[in-house]
């Protein structure tokens, strides 16, 4: 119950920093710059190209998969004002770029993207194929208003800071478990990727994006699993009897291409959607 | 009240020669005696003075007794009085007078104008020749005591007073008395204040001059923060009072003086014995004792105070003790020692700082309540210590036609160790396969300081102007070790240092002041100053290695800088109660030893300053009121500012900065019974736009934290009541701090805060019970907030890089009790 000398005072601080803040704030905003914002940010798993299943793709080697399980450990995630350098540039850009190289000094955060405008600063156990493509709303998330041109993630094995909900990984960074199916070959598969220490090992980095952040917006990171396995291999991998799931261990083809491809730049993208009017 | 009146009766010349009388120089008012009721009538004591060949009263005695507390009032004054001496001819002569010595209810000295020179005292009437052989006149003099005169608007002398009733923590505290001042702490009690003053955050000290009597109390290169400085030690029962000088506009400020110079001027009026012990609020515990001899004077007195308590939140237990004595020694007719010491040392824990999204979303690790949340903590392993000793001798001499030549010579020495960690687990490039140990900062510092200051003011007269011209100087020696090394959050071992220099520095500084009144309105004052700096710095921290092989770890970095400030005031006289000033000047903070390159020219901060406004002074001799009233506007510009970094925990440089604001400031003094002050500051600071015109004061971006509208009332009202037949003697005081919003970072104001304090005493006989109320609405509010990243999740958890809002928590609503035991010492006698 509140009292009313609560209320009392309550009334009497309203008023007086009313009036106060009134006198200040009638000369505008502070003025010390930029553009404090709350949006939400949310993961979505991309449906590949000409497909309507979400975790269901065409590998450029030809194969079919189909996956039944797919988790993976992410974040946090940034979104960084600066564009990313391996984003497509205007031909007149590029050789600019090569007669007069810009210097690339170290500034202090470990990716000189510039100015973070938002991130997730959490890490987050994400089941790829739940929700059917439907974006998985994290969180209202602080930033700053302006173009993210860029984004940059970890990816790690779940931390003490995850606590129960790491559980589920059993230690792993992502997991992945389905059918890869090319004519009469059928090759069911389980697979575990571990990214241990250091850092430089664990980003992905320079991930392109345009995304105009301002109140009430919603930014999505989508994850395009069907890009993770580009040049797979799954021929290579030895069949075991009776149609068990192959375990595909770090010393496959497959678990190498998944190993560089889910840290490449386009293995994941962003999309903005901006707040209904 | 005391009305000023002397009476002298002179003895008459010699028949060869006229006797010239003696001249009052200086007289300062005697006080009205605090442990007496109200008069409703006047109370007269008649003192015989016998002036000695030098003017000096070297003899008091009572003629005829108002009381044993109105003499001992009257005797304390009389001997702070100064005559010229009565001649004959040109010789001195030794003469006795009777001064009767008036204390009436209503009455109160004359105005004097304020923001104006002094009046020289009132010439004694004309004396008649006379026979030598009786005395043969008689002549009145009006002596009239007011401070020195303000060099400029934002020039404050304040007594302290009756004002000293509004609830204090310290004397640091005392600061708010000036107007456009706000304070804030986040390092917990023992850990100086942070200052904000005329739109600087001045930090510990880095942009504000702070001197004890004359003993430079900022510290060189100090690890926490250049200029570092900690007036907690102050026991706040020994200022009398205090001299804020906003702006550099006196040629005697020195180092560190860009936003202003505060000297806190110590005394102790009540003599005898003052015992006074406090119990409140989450165990705080305050003893005090300060006692001076009843035959001594105000500048001769011991003070001891000791405060302990567990602090208003978990991990803010602090327990602390000081001394400080002085004694002042007659040497003769003209020559005074002041002999001073003090004496030291703290231990404190902190909160530190915690995220706002953590409180808010009730992440800390406390209870879930919104009160424990607001108070939490992330890293129990922060606090403090600190040791001072300082000592200072000061001799000074009255020169013969009115002059002074003052000599000091100081020695401080101190030590401080500070834990803070700012960003929890961000810092650090652990070695591969181990996880961040920890941003902990543990920052120490040892030093010793000695140094020497002097003024000179011969005793001229010219154009009618005594004493037009000042001579001064300052030579500061420092010898420091300054060391920050980042701790491990488990065990608090170091694992890595940051900087750790040993640093001498040389600070050479003189000035002259000049003042003329070319017509009978105007006075023109000015003066420069100039100041040389010598630094030496051994840095104890290079690699080992380089690309040419191993090398020694160390290196050594000399540099030298000078700079020259000349400083003006024009006083335009509108009407004998209204004074127009306008003030000019030139400052410089000096550099910071460890960002020193070898061989350079060190670079100063500069201050460009610039005032104009109005004092204005009434008095109503017939209701016993006074009135002074003081606005002004001005505009600074720093060629170098610094910031606070989280990341280092301490200030670093951004470029220049510039600021323009205002004002206003009043003070109701009522006989001895209401005493109100308020003032209201606007400033507004930013960095100017690149390549912008230094007149674009508006321009820029505007710096964060710093706050824009402050407002502050300290009112205190006196009296007596009969209660049992019993005189009690009663007090009530409110002191209210209204701090407007803050500008943060993206152009997010902070809410703003309304604080009141109030405090009611009762006195019977020599017993006094007093209970104060700190934040008496528990106003839930932040005494610091900053804006960067942070990661309080643990070692092991994702860091942010995004800027969020971080926070230290203000006291929340504190209850004291104070019992204070006044013993006068009756068996003295006058």
């Amino acid at each position: 119950m509140t009292s009313p000398v609560r209320h009392t005072r309550r009334a009497f601080t309203l008023l007086l920093g009313g009036a106060l803040a009134g006198g200040v704030n009638a000369c505008g905003l502070s003025g010390t710059g930029g553009r404090s914002i709350t949006f939400r940010m949310g993961l979505r798993t991309a449906l590949a190209p000409g497909e309507d299943t979400v975790g269901v793709f065409t590998t450029d080697t030809g194969w079919r998969v189909e996956l039944t399980t797919a988790r993976m450990v992410l974040g946090p995630l940034y979104l960084f004002e600066k564009a990313s350098p391996l984003q497509p540039q205007a031909l007149l850009r590029r050789l600019g770029e090569v007669l007069l190289p810009g210097a690339h000094a170290h500034e202090g955060d470990f990716f000189s993207g510039g100015r973070v405008l938002g991130e997730w600063d959490r890490e987050v156990v994400f089941e790829l194929l739940a929700g059917g493509g439907q974006a998985h709303v994290l969180g209202r998330s602080p930033g700053i208003a302006g173009v993210a041109r860029s984004l940059s993630l970890l990816l790690q094995p779940p931390s003490r800071a995850l606590g129960v909900e790491g559980d589920v990984m059993e230690g792993h960074s992502l997991v992945l478990a389905g059918t890869a199916t090319r004519a009469e070959v059928r090759v069911p598969f389980r697979l575990a990727l571990d990214f241990p220490p250091p850092v430089e090992l664990q980003r992905v980095d320079f991930v392109p994006i345009l995304a105009d952040l301002d109140d009430e917006g919603f930014f999505v990171l989508e994850l395009q699993p069907h890009r993770w396995f580009t040049g797979t291999r799954f021929e290579r991998l030895p069949l075991p009897a009776g149609g068990t799931p192959v375990e595909v261990g770090p010393e496959t083809q497959v678990h190498r291409a998944l190993s560089v491809n889910v840290r490449r730049f386009d293995a994941f993208t962003g999309a903005w959607e901006p707040p209904e009017a | 009240m005391f009305i000023p009146t002397l009476v002298l009766w002179l003895l008459s010349a010699s028949p060869e020669a006229p006797v010239i009388p003696p001249v009052l120089v200086e007289a300062p008012p005697p006080v009205m005696p605090a442990d007496v009721p109200a008069l409703t009538q006047a109370v007269r004591v008649v003192l015989r003075l016998t002036l000695d060949t030098g003017g000096e009263v070297s003899r008091v005695e009572v003629r005829e007794s108002g009381g044993e507390a109105f003499d001992r009032a009257a005797m304390a004054a009389a001997t702070h009085w100064r005559f010229e001496p009565a001649r004959q001819g040109d010789a001195p002569l030794e003469v006795q007078v009777d001064v009767p010595v008036m204390f009436e209810p209503p009455a109160l000295p004359e105005p004097a104008p304020v923001a104006t020179a002094p009046e020289a005292p009132e010439a004694p009437e004309a004396p008649a020749p006379a026979d030598a052989k009786a005395p043969g006149f008689s002549t009145t003099v009006r002596g009239r005591s007011v401070a020195p005169p303000p060099v400029a608007v934002g020039d404050f002398h304040i007594t302290v007073g009756q004002l000293a009733d509004v609830p204090r923590n310290s004397a640091t505290d005392l600061l708010l008395l000036a107007p456009g001042v706000m304070l804030a702490n986040h390092g917990g009690e023992g850990h100086a204040e942070t200052v904000y003053l005329r739109g600087f955050d001045a930090g510990e000290g880095k942009d504000v001059e702070l001197r004890l009597d004359g003993v430079p109390l900022n510290e060189v290169s100090h690890a926490h923060g250049h200029g570092y400085a900690d007036t907690y030690f102050i026991i706040p029962e020994l200022v009398k009072s205090l001299r804020v000088t906003e702006g550099p506009y006196d040629p005697s400020q020195g180092d560190f003086g860009v936003a202003g110079t505060v000297e806190y001027q110590l005394g102790l009026e009540r003599r005898g014995i003052t015992a006074s012990a406090s119990y409140g609020s989450f165990a705080s515990r305050r003893l005090s004792l300060v006692w001076g001899p009843p035959e001594s004077t105000d500048a001769t007195f011991v003070g001891v105070l000791l405060r302990q308590g567990h602090g208003f939140g978990p991990n803010r237990a602090y327990a602390n003790a000081g001394v400080m004595a002085q004694t002042e020694l007659r040497l003769g007719p003209e020559t005074r020692l002041r002999l001073f010491g003090a004496s030291y040392g703290a231990r404190y824990s902190t909160a530190g700082v915690v995220r706002e999204t953590d409180v808010v979303d009730a992440r800390m690790p406390c209870a879930p309540d919104a009160g424990s949340q607001f108070f939490c903590l992330y890293d129990p392993n922060q606090g403090g210590a600190n040791q001072r000793h300082i000592a200072s001798v000061e001799w000074v001499s009255r020169l013969e036609r009115g002059g002074r030549f003052v000599q000091q010579a100081f020695a401080v020495s101190r030590q401080m160790r500070s834990r803070e960690n700012f960003t929890g687990f961000l810092q650090d490039t652990p070695p591969i396969g181990e996880a961040q140990r920890g941003d902990n900062t543990e920052q120490s510092y040892q030093g010793t300081t000695v140094g020497l200051r002097g003024r000179y003011t011969p005793g001229l007269v010219w154009a009618g102007q005594p004493q037009p011209v000042e001579l001064g100087y300052v030579a500061r020696y420092d010898t420091v070790h300054t060391r920050a090394r980042r701790l491990r959050d488990k065990g608090g071992a170091p694992y890595a240092t940051v900087f750790d220099n040993q640093v001498r520095t040389t600070n050479l500084g003189a000035y002259l002041s000049l003042r003329g009144s070319p017509l009978s309105w105007l006075t023109l004052r000015g003066g420069v100053r100039v100041d040389t700096f010598l630094f030496a710095v051994e840095d104890l921290n290079r690699p080992d290695s380089d690309r040419q092989g191993s090398r020694i770890p160390e290196e050594s970095v000399e540099a030298y800088g000078f700079f020259a400030s000349p400083r003006a005031t024009a006083e335009v006289r509108l009407s004998p109660r209204l004074t127009w000033l306008t003030s000019a000047g030139l400052g410089a903070r000096s550099s910071d030893a460890a960002g020193l390159s070898d061989a350079e020219f060190a670079p100063y901060a500069r201050v460009t300053s610039g005032e104009t406004g109005l004092g204005w002074r009434w008095g109503d001799e017939a209701h016993g009121s006074t009135v002074e009233a003081r606005g002004a506007v001005f505009a600074t510009r720093v060629s170098q500012d610094l910031v606070f970094s989280e990341t280092t925990g301490r200030n670093q440089p951004i470029g220049p900065s510039q600021r323009l604001g205002a004002f206003g400031s009043v003070r109701w003094q009522w006989e001895e019974r209401l005493d109100v002050q308020a003032s209201l500051a606007w400033a507004r600071a930013t960095q100017p736009l690149p390549g912008a015109s230094s007149w674009r004061l508006w321009d820029g971006t505007v710096l964060p934290y710093i706050p824009q509208v402050l407002g502050r009332v300290d009112a205190a009202w006196r009296g007596t009541a009969t209660v049992l037949r019993q005189d009690v003697g009663w007090s009530v005081a409110l002191g209210h701090s209204a701090i407007g919003p803050r500008p943060l970072p993206l152009d997010r104001y902070s809410a703003p805060i309304f604080l009141f304090d109030v405090a009611a005493r009762a006195r019977w006989r020599a017993v006094e019970l007093g209970l104060s109320v700190e934040n008496l609405l528990d106003a839930r509010w932040r005494e610091s907030e900053f804006n960067y990243v942070s990661n309080f999740r643990g070692p092991d958890a994702p860091a942010s890089l995004l800027a969020t809002r971080h926070f230290s928590a203000g006291a929340p609503r504190t209850v004291r009790g104070t019992l204070t035991v006044y013993l006068d010492l009756q068996e003295d006698k006058p």
